[in-house]
């Protein structure tokens, strides 16, 4: 038997790719968009990114000496709110698997003077590098979509999450109004891949962005992945019509 | 009723604009870092969540946490707070504090202490003819609102004595309980003389 046809295959946008060779197809897009990140953020969604991560700080009820894991975390806008909300006693790791956006984040981060409590983990979130029960917080912002197996990562997180401690997905999901969702399809597929060419010079990544939040489990089905891996008092918040959900769950 | 998110983000511009103009505040300010203060605006039905961090303070309509300290009352009535001495606020009713006591007067004597000339800080942002016009209204619904509450206590007390004779007027409780000082001093007195009287028999 051929070695290929044994091997698991997964989605990479609505391509299905062999597993093994998501990761490295997910490196390379956000390779080439690292350094144009923050600017196509702030055009695709015209500045609301802002407004979710905002929410995200509000529903996360940070205290001042919290662990605050940042996965996913990308150019750092999260992680730079929580560092101004900890304290001596507390403590904000940013995590991203790609190192050139962790790069990224940790060149902005000092560029604007922020350097402490921050520290910096290149982590796989299937397999994070941590000990169990250490963390009182969890956010992991437009990053579980391009995880390969959603359901390790999650149970990873869960494992070093503490107990009483809260997790918070923000996530690209599925638009609740049929008519926004054709806006919102025409705009994803025809003007996104323009827009990446003209900023990054680079349309393909973009594709991916829209065909990876349609292959993206919908809300319901999110929040029962949440609930299989063992997180309780489970629930997500739409906004922006359902473009983005925020889920969130404690372990207990 | 929840304040939008671009109400809370000006106010917190405004804020933090205004502590970042003056050191001495800022200090202060930083000691309160990693404090959740709650006020809760009983007539517009509202609550706003400030949260101290390390050099800023966030406004946010809702924060899922437990303040340290919250504030109850009315809009008048917690700006009053700030103007008062806390304790004459506090027994009169008009604000509850719950949380940190010590916390809330800290706060409450900062702010005395810095009075924030709000319409001048916004100006910078929002521009002086919609913040002037802006604070004309506020100053307007404050002055109407304090004018509407003394017409309707007065309506009412006038309702409660005169057409409907359920309590005496102000000048006949005053009269009815002068006469009954001056009763009790003759009393008194009379009652001074009888020991007197019967010191003097023995």
């Amino acid at each position: 038997m051929d070695h290929n046809d044994t091997q698991h295959t997964t989605h990479f946008g609505y391509k299905q790719v062999a597993e093994s060779e998501k990761q490295s197809k997910v490196t390379a897009v956000f390779d080439s968009v690292a350094s144009q990140y923050d600017l196509m953020n702030d055009l695709m969604s015209m500045g609301i990114h802002r407004i979710w991560k905002r929410k995200t700080i509000e529903q996360s009820g940070v205290k001042s000496h919290h662990k605050i894991l940042d996965l996913a975390g990308g150019t750092g806008d999260l992680a730079k709110e929580f560092s101004n909300m900890t304290n001596a006693n507390g403590q904000v790791i940013l995590a991203d698997i790609n190192a050139a956006m962790l790069e990224c984040g940790r060149d902005k981060l000092i560029d604007q003077g922020i350097i402490s409590p921050i520290q910096y983990v290149q982590a796989d979130a299937e397999c994070l590098p941590f000990k169990d029960n250490y963390f009182d917080r969890i956010t992991m912002a437009f990053g579980l979509r391009n995880v390969t197996h959603k359901e390790q990562a999650l149970k990873s997180i869960f494992r070093v999450l503490k107990p009483g401690g809260k997790f918070l997905i923000l996530e690209f999901s599925h638009p609740d109004n049929q008519l926004f969702k054709k806006i919102y399809d025409q705009y994803s597929f025809k003007l996104l891949p323009v827009l990446g060419k003209l900023i990054a010079n680079d349309s393909d990544s973009y594709q991916y962005l829209a065909e990876s939040i349609r292959m993206h489990p919908n809300q319901e089905t999110l929040m029962s992945m949440m609930q299989q891996a063992g997180f309780e008092k489970c629930q997500y918040i739409n906004m922006t019509s359902g473009i983005v959900a925020l889920h969130s769950g404690y372990k207990f | 009723m929840k304040l939008p998110l671009p109400i809370t983000l000006i106010i917190e511009k405004a804020i933090n604009t205004f502590i970042e103009q003056s050191p001495k505040m800022r200090q202060q300010f930083s000691t309160y870092a990693g404090k959740l203060i709650k006020i809760e605006l009983t007539d517009f039905n509202l609550a706003i969540f400030f949260y101290f961090s390390n050099n800023s303070i966030k406004v946010m309509s809702e924060y899922e946490s437990e303040p340290d300290t919250t504030f109850i009352g009315s809009s008048v009535a917690l700006s009053q707070l700030i103007q008062q001495d806390m304790t004459d606020t506090l027994f009169t009713g008009n604000v509850v504090i719950q949380g940190d006591m010590h916390l809330g007067e800290d706060l409450k004597n900062s702010f005395s202490q810095y009075p924030i000339d709000f319409e001048e800080k916004l100006s910078t942002i929002l521009g002086d003819v919609f913040t002037h016009q802006l604070f004309a209204f506020f100053n307007r619904t404050k002055k109407w609102t304090n004018a509407s509450e003394q017409i309707i206590q007065s309506n009412i007390s006038e309702y409660l004595v005169f057409e409907r004779e359920r309590f005496a007027c102000q000048h006949e409780i005053s009269s009815y309980t002068s006469s009954v000082d001056q009763l009790r001093l003759q009393l008194d007195r009379l009652e001074a003389k009888i020991e007197r009287l019967e010191i003097c028999k023995k």
